[in-house]
């Protein structure tokens, strides 16, 4: 085992790395319009709304990133395994991942639009050609981060899992953080932009997502410099604490505390979310609508 | 007018429609075959590449199959079910066919059909599912995700017994080959879901989607079994080239394509 | 251990995870739009995200030596536990300070946690959004469930003689395979257990004893020697 302070250390490296993988999984899912909010992206043709938006329904976020973690943790192992530089090799991995995620974002736009025909929804070809590159890079940070925070939690601190497994792991967590964090503000936000702030989607309006951008036509590409101005971070600072409070306890105390400290830290976050709770409601209070309907029907 | 034409091409497409029985029997036979014959000789380990594909192209059409009725909970859950469900079975078969090892590919089939047929029936008559094509669906599915699981084991190792599993699993490669498994089945689905779906539109992405699983599994095969990797890398490149070709070919086809444009106006604005 | 209790083990480890699953807060794609309260992502993906960072603490904890098994399962947990109490309180950080919205059920007209008013703090036209405090608890014990029962079937499978590779991996795919079925039984979304949709959890239960059970079975007498063709 390592002593602590180079323990330390290792923990903050693999939170940092942990911050940027999440906060370009999820840019990246908002430039390929991934997950969840892409079922409005998905509707838009249907209630009339044509759109030059990525389509990249691979599949839920969590698979397509153990995916790509787990093709770039093999290719990696493999040139490890005959002795090549470990961070070229995460790099050729990550590259090599890269390329398969080219590959079916491309048929899942072309598919997915190809199945919209009646609405009258081109495929738009240059869409394709510019939206690729920046969902192939930021795709391949993400697994590149992924694959480093693994081999120091595997090589350093000996997990007993393999190398590859831990980055499939770390993938379908990333991958589920994505979708539940920042993935939110493109969707309640950037899609509907137009509406109001302070308000969830009105089910009347589902698929009338805004296409239009300052000047011209919004891409998908726009919506990765929205949602990096807090969506990305958001998820970033999640995927980071996660990795680094969970591997900080077991390093710091020993077993038995290392659980203790874990219940108390789950305890904290009990009472930040209601204290967060307390503060929204005393600061936005009720819906002006609802309190009239409220005196209305009494 | 447009509308119009699009719908008899889609019901002329539907009577062209492949029965599933065929798709089956497809999925069963030439998997099988394809993983004796790659288990004889690493040199032949490519044509477990074959068998990579045609599981993939059975277990596809199961989710299209069951995913068009809309389960609720997305497609990717039906693809990761098939796998994880066969996880189980294929360690079971290949452990209970420790001494005579040709039965273990049968083996591992039969218990995945199993878990799946338990899966199928459980959702269809304990959740009550509102769903007839469940229970067939889900046991072709878990059959296709075992299949799927032993070619990978034998293409990347050469072989499909207790030892090679052993040590695909040790090196943590049996996850690649879970994950890639199980999104290249329910990647068909999901990304032609609309519509204008159309089964053999779909099929060809899973032929696509197979092939890209080859590549992978050749790049995996140089660790285990060295050089003869390299056959199955280009066979799986070659067949990933005509496969995708084939797939983009027919949605450039089937689809509105502009190289580039503003966005139409559409008359019931 | 005698096969016995791995069976039965397996079971249980089964039926904690469908258990744990229906108390996650899940939206599904409503809630991405903030249309619905819970998470904003599928049910199964939530849960294994949560259930699979579990399994790394475990096996982490289990490769000491002579760790007592509670100590395994109960890291398990905590692991869960943090991965979806870190996720769920940014997903509110977002919901609060990115779209402007209270955390809010519509499912029930008071919070039965802090008694909250929740009906008129909902946006029109939505079926609420965010994850208030009942939801919020909910979630916390469905991942402390989550955790222990992927906990539980990873250590039963080492217990059986299979190697920690292998046993992780049919891990990973025992709590699909259940995580599976209790989605199918949500179908979409569910904020908890106050939830109404909650009530249907005993058939979850019973499909989760099948499946695990037949699952238990061919494992245990695979692995244990007894029958070899």
């Amino acid at each position: 085992m390592i002593d602590v302070n180079t323990g330390l250390g290792l923990v903050a490296l693999m939170g940092a790395a942990a911050t940027i993988a999440g906060a370009a999984e999820d840019l990246e899912s908002d430039i390929g319009s991934q997950s969840n909010p892409n079922s409005q992206v998905q509707l838009a043709p249907q209630v009339g709304v044509l759109h030059r938006i990525f389509n990249k329904a691979i599949s839920g976020e969590p698979p397509a990133y153990a995916f790509y973690s787990s093709i770039a943790a093999t290719v990696a192992w493999i040139l490890m395994n005959v002795n090549f530089n470990i961070i070229a090799a995460f790099a050729i991995g990550a590259f090599v991942a890269s390329i398969f995620h080219g590959i079916y974002a491309s048929t899942a736009y072309i598919g997915r639009l190809a199945s919209q025909r009646r609405y009258g929804q081109p495929i738009y070809l240059d869409v394709i050609y510019n939206h690729l590159p920046p969902i192939m890079a930021h795709g391949f940070v993400a697994t590149f981060c992924i694959l480093g925070l693994s081999y120091i939690l595997w090589h350093y601190f000996e997990h007993p899992f393999p190398f590859v497994m831990l980055a499939f792991i770390w993938g379908i967590t990333v991958g589920a953080i994505g979708s539940s964090t920042g993935d939110v503000h493109y969707g309640s936000e950037r899609e509907y932009q137009n509406k109001p702030f302070g308000a969830g989607l009105n089910a009347a309006l589902s698929g009338k997502i805004v296409t239009k951008a300052e000047i011209g036509t919004r891409s998908s590409i726009d919506n990765a410099w929205f949602c990096a101005k807090f969506g990305g971070p958001a998820t970033g600072i999640t995927f980071g604490l996660i990795v680094f409070l969970d591997n900080w306890r077991t390093l710091v105390f020993d077993q038995f505390m290392a659980i203790v400290v874990g219940f108390v830290i789950v305890a904290l976050l009990i009472v930040a979310n209601w204290l967060l709770e307390v503060w929204a409601r005393k600061n936005y209070g009720p819906y002006p609508e609802k309190l009239a309907m409220l005196e209305g029907g009494a | 007018m447009t509308v119009s034409s699009c719908n008899a091409k889609a019901e002329a497409v539907e009577e062209k429609k492949i029965s599933n029985n065929l798709i089956m029997a497809l999925g069963i036979v030439v998997p099988l075959i394809g993983i004796y014959l790659a288990s004889t000789n690493s040199l032949f380990a490519f044509l477990g590449g074959i068998a990579i594909i045609f599981a993939t192209l059975w277990g596809a059409n199961g989710v299209r199959t069951v995913a068009k009725y809309g389960i609720g909970t997305g497609v990717p859950s039906v693809g990761m079910v098939a796998l994880g469900a066969a996880v189980a079975a294929v360690v079971v078969g290949i452990y209970f066919a420790s001494k005579t090892v040709l039965l273990a590919p049968v083996l591992a089939l039969i218990f995945a059909l199993l878990t799946g047929l338990l899966i199928g029936l459980s959702a269809r008559y304990i959740l009550k599912m509102n769903i007839p094509v469940m229970v067939r669906s889900m046991t072709e599915i878990c059959g296709a995700g075992s299949l799927l699981i032993l070619a990978h084991v034998t293409t990347i190792t050469g072989s499909f017994d207790l030892l090679h599993l052993k040590s695909l699993s040790e090196t943590g490669i049996v996850l690649l080959v879970f994950i890639i498994g199980a999104l290249s089945i329910l990647h068909p689905y999901n990304a032609c879901l609309g519509a204008d779906e159309r089964q053999g539109r779909t099929l060809k992405l899973s032929l696509a989607t197979g092939s890209a699983q080859v590549i992978l599994a050749g790049i995996a095969s140089l660790y285990f079994i060295g050089l003869p990797g390299m056959l199955t890398l280009l066979f799986g490149a070659l067949a990933w080239f005509v496969t995708y070709s084939m797939f983009v070919r027919t949605s450039f086809e089937e689809g509105i394509v502009m190289n580039t444009g503003l966005i139409p106006e559409v008359e019931h604005k | 251990m005698d096969p016995i209790t791995i069976i039965l083990g397996l079971i249980i480890a089964g039926i904690l995870i469908v258990i744990g699953v229906h108390l996650i807060p899940v939206g599904g794609a409503p809630a991405a739009m903030a249309m619905a309260t819970g998470v904003g992502t599928g049910t199964v993906q939530l849960a294994t995200g949560a259930g699979l960072t579990g399994l790394v603490s475990a096996g982490y904890m289990y490769h000491f030596a002579n760790v007592p098994i509670s100590y395994v399962l109960l890291s398990g947990a905590v692991g869960s536990m943090l991965m979806l109490g870190i996720t769920m309180l940014v997903g509110n950080v977002v919901y609060i300070f990115g779209v402007g919205v209270p955390p809010v059920s519509a499912k029930v007209k008071f919070d039965p946690i802090t008694k909250y008013r929740q009906d008129i703090y909902v946006s029109p036209g939505t079926e609420g959004h965010g994850i208030p405090t009942v939801s919020y608890v909910s979630g916390i014990i469905g991942a402390f469930l989550g955790g222990v029962g992927g906990a539980l079937t990873y250590v039963l499978l080492n217990e059986l003689g299979i190697s920690s590779a292998i046993s992780a991996f049919i891990a990973i795919g025992f709590f699909l395979a259940n995580a599976v079925l209790a989605a199918y039984n949500i179908a979409g979304t569910i904020e908890g257990f106050h939830d109404p949709k909650f009530k249907r959890l005993p058939r979850a239960i019973v499909s989760s004893l099948i499946v695990s059970g037949f699952i238990a079975i061919i494992l245990v007498f695979a692995t244990s020697g007894g029958v070899a063709l």
